[in-house]
C-alpha cells in the first residue's frame, strides 16, 4: 500500500531535496504534502490521510520537536510514523526526539540511501 | 576546551557537497587571519550559542551561488539574486553550522544555531570582537570558482593541518 508523506521543513531547498530523495528511494510513495514549520504541518494532517511525517527541527513558530509533542498528544494520530530530518544531530537531541516519540533520525547531509535505511523499517 | 582542526572543518563541507550536491570541492587553503573578506557576492550568516558562541560564514560570487543552488535542486537558470539562491546558500551555511555543532557537541558540550541570515552585495565589515578568533578555509568549487567558510569563534580551539 501507497502511504502519503508530509515533509516539514522552513526551507524550500530541503523540502524539494527531501522530497527527491525520498522519491529515489523506490518506497511506494502515495500523496505528497508539504509544510513550512509545524503549525503549518498540524493544518495539513487536520485535512488529510498522513502516514508518514518527515520533519525539520529548527523552524520558526512550531518547531520539530513541538510537532512530534503536538501529534503524539493526539491518540488518533498513533498510526503516523515521524522521522526527524535535521542538522541536530547530537545524541541528546536524537534521545530527546525519540522520547517525545518519533520513530527515527536522519542527519543532514544525507543521501537517498540514507533516507531509505531509516525509513524501510519503520514503514514496513 | 574543545578543538576541532581544519580537516575536521574542511571534511564536513566536503561531505555536504559530496551528498547534497553530488560534488567535490578542492581544499585551497585553511587559516587563521584578522582580515576582513570583503563581500563576493553572496553571504550566508549562521550563528551559535550555548557553552560556545560564534559565527559560521558561507560566501561564494553570485554565479557560483546560483550554479550551487542549481546543483541542490537539480534545476537550471536560477536567478543568483532569487529566492531559492538564498534559501540553498542559507541550508549550506545551516549544515556546515550543523557539523560544527556535532563536532562540538561530542565532547559533551550544548549549543543552538540560529537561522540563516543571507546578505548580497554591499560594503559591509564583519567586526571581530575581542576574544574571538577567525577562522578562514578557502575551497574550490570543481569549476574553479572559489567559496570561503569562514569561522568567528570564542572557546573552540581550531588546529590547522597541512
Amino acid at each position: 500500500m501507497a502511504f502519503n508523506v508530509l515533509i516539514v521543513d522552513d526551507s524550500s531547498t530541503m523540502r524539494k531535496i527531501v522530497l527527491r530523495n525520498l522519491k529515489q528511494t523506490g518506497l511506494d510513495v502515495g500523496e505528497v504534502y508539504q509544510a513550512g514549520d509545524g503549525q503549518e504541518a498540524l493544518a495539513v494532517l487536520g485535512d488529510n490521510t498522513v502516514h508518514l511525517i518527515l520533519s525539520d527541527w529548527n523552524m520558526p513558530n512550531m518547531d520539530g520537536l513541538g510537532l512530534v509533542q503536538a501529534v503524539r498528544s493526539n491518540p488518533d494520530n498513533a498510526h503516523i510514523r515521524i522521522i526527524m530530518i535535521t542538522t541536530e544531530g547530537g545524541e541528546t537531541k536524537v534521545d530527546e526526539a525519540i522520547a517525545a516519540g518519533a520513530n527515527g533520525y536522519v542527519k543532514k547531509p544525507f543521501t537517498a540511501d540514507d533516507l531509505e535505511k531509516e525509513l524501510r523499517p519503520v514503514i514496513a | 576546551m574543545p578543538t576541532v582542526t581544519s580537516n575536521d572543518i574542511y571534511d564536513s563541507v566536503h561531505g555536504i557537497f559530496q551528498s547534497m550536491l553530488g560534488t567535490e570541492p578542492k581544499l585551497h587553503s585553511a587559516e587563521r587571519t584578522d582580515q576582513p573578506l570583503k563581500n563576493p557576492g553572496v553571504v550566508a550568516i549562521v550563528g551559535y550559542a550555548g557553552e560556545h558562541e560564534g559565527t559560521v560564514i558561507f560566501s561564494c560570487g553570485k554565479p557560483l551561488a546560483a550554479s550551487l543552488a542549481e546543483l541542490m535542486l537539480m534545476e537550471e537558470d536560477l536567478d543568483p539574486d532569487g529566492e531559492e539562491v538564498d534559501d540553498a546558500m542559507g541550508e549550506i551555511a545551516n549544515m556546515v553550522a550543523g557539523q560544527l555543532k556535532n563536532l562540538v557537541c561530542k565532547t559533551g558540550n550544548e549549543v543552538q544555531l540560529s537561522i540563516p541570515v543571507i546578505i548580497h552585495d554591499g560594503d559591509y565589515r564583519l567586526q571581530v570582537p575581542d576574544g574571538y578568533e577567525r577562522w578562514r578555509l578557502t575551497a574550490f568549487h570543481v569549476d574553479g570558482e572559489p567559496f570561503f567558510v569562514e569561522l568567528v569563534t570564542a572557546g573552540l580551539s581550531v588546529e590547522p593541518c597541512a
